[in-house]
């Protein structure tokens, strides 16, 4: 009987645990307004607010105006951090450029899955100043992460100042998120 | 005492069965995500290297269909970014396929998900949130409940006037020590 009181409390507690909406977590609509909705799909985060994306290429063109602004951008994703899934890579509208999209580790996880999706992102742009030691330090271990190739000349030896959107969520669409 | 000793007992052994298969599913995760910088817990990587014709370095257009052509692909290109003059990354259903088009050097980075503990490790880390978290405080509750039943499980010189209450001592001092020496000295 005590044992059937205590199966009955704990299914009560799993089912109001069930019943109770996340907080952070994929599938968490972002607010939006009613003028231009924020496309369906799978939501990362805190997802996506409504309003126009900005061109990662815009972005890229003049980074010091948009720094400490919250942007959105909008993309193919063409990396992913194999090992936390902390961080993915959307391209620019124009060849050769891309942009990272930070989040912090564990409260946010990209899997490798959403690979060539096209994914809308949001956050707030930063500028990391590196020196050419630093640059090639943090750019050996990233490649050594994914299993890539890092080649030390394609580094400027003034060092580079790292831009990357400080995420707070992310829409993978629908069309193909699986 | 020994009515209270009676209760604790039924606690542990109850919640001691519950328990065991989120217990032995956190322990499998937590040794895993434990060695996070030495491999990935979630992911197997596998990278495969082949040289190609080279293509030159063209336009995309131009050199993209080229590539996949000569790379003979088995799986379908989900997309195409040129990330140089000289790079071409595909991405492909198991990963990504970087081009030389200059060389003609083929890197193949696949990502297959490790059975079991991808699932353990997205329990683990509340990768799904919402329901899961309430869950999941739920059995820190039990765990919690298991520690302190457990001591009173045995009395005597087995029990926390002796051998137990040294053990506790023990597991206790373990990680403050660990925390003082690591953060404060």
């Amino acid at each position: 009987m005590r044992l059937v009181t205590l199966i009955l409390g704990l299914a009560a507690l799993l089912s109001l645990a069930a019943c109770s909406g996340g907080d952070t977590g994929a599938g968490q609509q972002a607010a939006a307004t009613p003028s231009v909705p924020v496309p369906a799909g799978k939501i990362y985060g805190a997802g996506v607010s409504s309003g126009d994306t900005t061109l990662v290429s815009a972005l890229l063109a003049a980074p010091a105006v948009h720094l400490g602004e919250t942007v959105r951008v909008q993309g193919p994703v063409v990396n992913v951090c194999k090992a936390r899934g902390c961080w993915l890579e959307l391209a620019s509208d124009r060849e050769q450029q891309k942009i990272m999209l930070k989040v912090n580790d564990g409260e946010i996880v990209f899997p490798p899955e959403i690979l060539g999706e096209t994914a809308i992102v949001e956050g707030v742009l930063e500028g990391i100043p590196l020196t050419y030691e630093e640059a090639c330090a943090y750019l050996e271990q990233e490649a050594t992460c994914q299993g890539e190739t890092f080649d030390k000349t394609k580094v400027p030896a003034e060092g580079i100042t790292f831009y990357r959107i400080k995420g707070t969520g992310a829409v993978v669409l629908a069309s193909a998120a699986r | 005492m020994s009515k209270f000793r009676s209760v604790c007992r039924f606690l542990h052994r109850e919640f001691g069965f519950l328990a065991v298969g989120l217990t032995l599913a956190y322990a499998i995760s937590g040794v895993a995500v434990n060695h996070v910088d030495s491999w990935n817990p979630s992911y197997e990587q596998t990278v495969d290297r082949r040289t190609i014709e080279a293509p030159g370095t063209g336009p995309t257009e131009e050199v993209a269909p080229v590539v996949i052509e000569r790379l003979a692909l088995a799986e379908p290109v989900r997309n195409i970014w040129r990330a140089s003059d000289e790079d071409l990354r595909l991405i492909v259903e198991s990963g990504t396929i970087d081009v030389n088009l200059t060389t003609g050097e083929a890197v193949a980075v696949q990502v297959a998900p490790r059975p079991l503990l991808r699932d353990v490790n997205f329990l683990h880390l509340n990768q799904g949130k919402g329901a899961w978290t309430w869950i999941a405080d739920a059995y820190a509750v039990v765990l919690a409940i298991l520690a302190v039943t457990g001591i009173m499980l045995v009395k005597g010189r087995r029990g926390l006037a002796g051998r137990g209450g040294v053990l506790l001592t023990l597991g206790v001092l373990l990680p403050v020590v660990y925390v003082v020496f690591a953060k404060y000295l």
